[in-house]
């Protein structure tokens, strides 16, 4: 994500950042995209979201 | 005063009823070793004294009159300062609710009250839960070494049962928010499975992957506690899903089955935790439990998708105050919470699917197994001012270090316990941490609950005398 993108994505979020904000902030963001953009590729075409975690449902019982 | 060195919710409740000690004797013992202690640990942000006394009093008049409420009636607890109790204010550790006084107690906090408990007061965590001590509240203080970190995000919790300033506490599990303190400060920290107990009323920091549950001293106090926490007359939750502490005894643990999962530990825990661990599910394998490798899938998935459903989550939960009162937050919690709003949300969306598929895994690996076995934390209790994580001498970010271990359980909602398994040469504790299916929490209680009675090692309080306040 560039940092133009990053400020951007903020301040339509309405939230007010400085440069030196951004430079901490874009560490953490530049992690997250590394892991979004692994899970994307990883994900089955088929896999549905788990929206609801109630679906969790328990495994069969062996004891 | 009563000596608490070896108490227990158990040895309290039983000590009632004998006519050993009272309710009120028992509060007082407590509330004076707060008033002793908590000066340098700083376990509590609100102590609820007169509160406490009044209640104290009514479970001693209730008792004597032969009106028992249970297991609970006249315990000393006090609870993490997100669980919302009517007219005592709840800060969640922040400037944002340094105020907040709620109107009405959480759900939890009400069916706890039912129980007859005697709520001492709040206690300090991290802001929000979201892995910071935010400057206003300070860090409470790890009680074995008042220099190093006590954790996260439920340390007061932690610190408190401890220390002997409580008996039970109540904490809350994001990603490992009431084990991995548990374990740093060598008492239980129970994660029962997703959605047993209601979290209505509980200040949220991801509302998939939170989770309500028990810090005690022992794994059936914790049972005590869960089966308390539950609200309904039925002992059932919303779902139908109930826990009973009696449910324990039917669990023969002899015939268990126990996967560890090697990839995780050999890479991912400092050699120190690692040896303790090998020693307990030695221990574990001597009362008959079968022990085998299992594999937990991808684990930089899980750990991915974690953090993707938590940074997204927690900042939908926190924009307004992110947009107005931004500089309130301390300095790392706006920083994580301003990187959450920049999740594009096909990663959120993805991270949900990815979920699906983990949950698949974990599917599998609780048909093999009846239980999985890990550290509660990769390390003892870091420094208080160090930045890093060390693990067998590299440096790891916090934050991931800690939540490999103990994440998976939250993304799938499978219950978990850390049990103190004993001290590392630093003579800091460590805990097992035991995982088991969805809804089988009275099996992982069970477990935990046999190898302490395997180990027999004797409670103690740490040796804090020198820190008194007369």
């Amino acid at each position: 994500m560039t940092r133009q993108v990053l400020v951007a994505v903020l301040a339509a979020s309405g939230i007010r950042v400085t440069d030196a904000d951004i430079v901490r902030v874009e560490v953490l963001v530049a992690a997250l995209r590394v892991d979004g953009e692994r899970l994307t590729a990883r994900v089955a075409p088929d896999a549905q979201p788990l929206l609801q975690i109630g679906q969790l449902g328990p495994a069969e019982p062996t004891s | 005063m009563i000596d608490v060195s070896a108490m227990t919710v158990a040895r309290a409740g039983a000590a009632f009823r004998a006519g050993h000690f009272s309710p009120r004797d028992l509060a007082e013992t407590y509330l004076k070793r707060v008033n002793e202690l908590d000066g340098v640990l700083n376990s509590y942000i609100t102590v609820t004294s007169d509160a406490a006394m009044s209640l104290a009093e009514r479970a001693t008049e209730e008792l004597a009159r032969g009106v028992d409420r249970g297991p609970l009636h006249g315990i000393p607890v006090a609870y993490k300062d997100l669980f919302d109790t009517a007219g005592v204010r709840t800060t969640a550790a922040s400037r944002i609710y340094a105020h907040r006084v709620p109107d009405r107690d959480a759900d939890v906090v009400r069916a706890l009250s039912n129980a007859g408990v005697v709520p001492l007061g709040k206690l300090n965590m991290l802001e929000f839960a979201y892995g910071v001590v935010h400057p206003d509240y300070g860090p409470a203080r790890n009680p074995w070494n008042l220099e190093r970190s006590s954790g996260g995000s439920s340390s007061g919790s932690a610190v408190a049962v401890a220390a002997g300033l409580c008996l039970a506490a109540l904490g809350s599990d994001t990603g490992g928010s009431i084990r991995m303190p548990a374990a740093w400060c060598g008492v239980v920290g129970f994660k029962p499975t997703y959605d047993l107990v209601s979290r209505a009323g509980v200040v949220p920091l991801s509302w998939s992957l939170d989770h309500v549950g028990p810090l005690t001293r022992t794994a059936h106090d914790a049972a005590l506690m869960l089966e308390a926490m539950i609200p309904r007359p039925d002992g059932t939750n919303a779902r139908g899903r109930g826990f009973r502490a009696a449910a324990l005894d039917a669990v023969e643990v002899p015939r268990l089955r126990i996967g560890v999962p090697r990839q995780l530990l050999d890479a991912g825990v400092d050699q120190a935790v690692r040896r303790l661990i090998e020693d307990a599910l030695s221990d574990l394998a001597e009362c008959g439990t079968a022990i085998e490798d299992v594999s937990l899938g991808d684990l930089d998935d899980i750990l991915a998708a974690e953090l993707t459903i938590l940074f997204a989550e927690a900042s939908a939960f926190h924009i307004p105050w992110l947009r107005e009162r931004a500089e309130d937050y301390a300095q790392l919690t706006r920083e994580r919470l301003e990187a959450g709003v920049a999740v594009p949300a096909v990663h959120y969306i993805n991270a949900l699917r990815a979920r699906e598929a983990i949950v698949g895994v974990f599917r599998e690996v609780f048909r093999n197994v009846d239980l999985v076995a890990l550290p509660g934390a990769p390390t003892t209790a870091m420094g208080l001012d160090e930045k890093y994580l060390s693990i067998n001498g590299d440096p790891v970010d916090i934050f991931r270090g800690l939540i490999r271990i103990t994440g998976p359980f939250n993304l799938t909602g499978t219950p978990a316990v850390s049990v103190p398994c004993g001290c590392a040469a630093d003579g800091l504790p460590v805990g097992l941490q035991l995982a088991g299916r969805w809804y089988e929490d009275h099996v992982v209680l069970a477990a935990a609950r046999a190898f302490e009675e395997r180990r027999a090692a004797p409670l103690r309080l740490p040796a804090l005398d020198g820190h008194l306040r007369r």
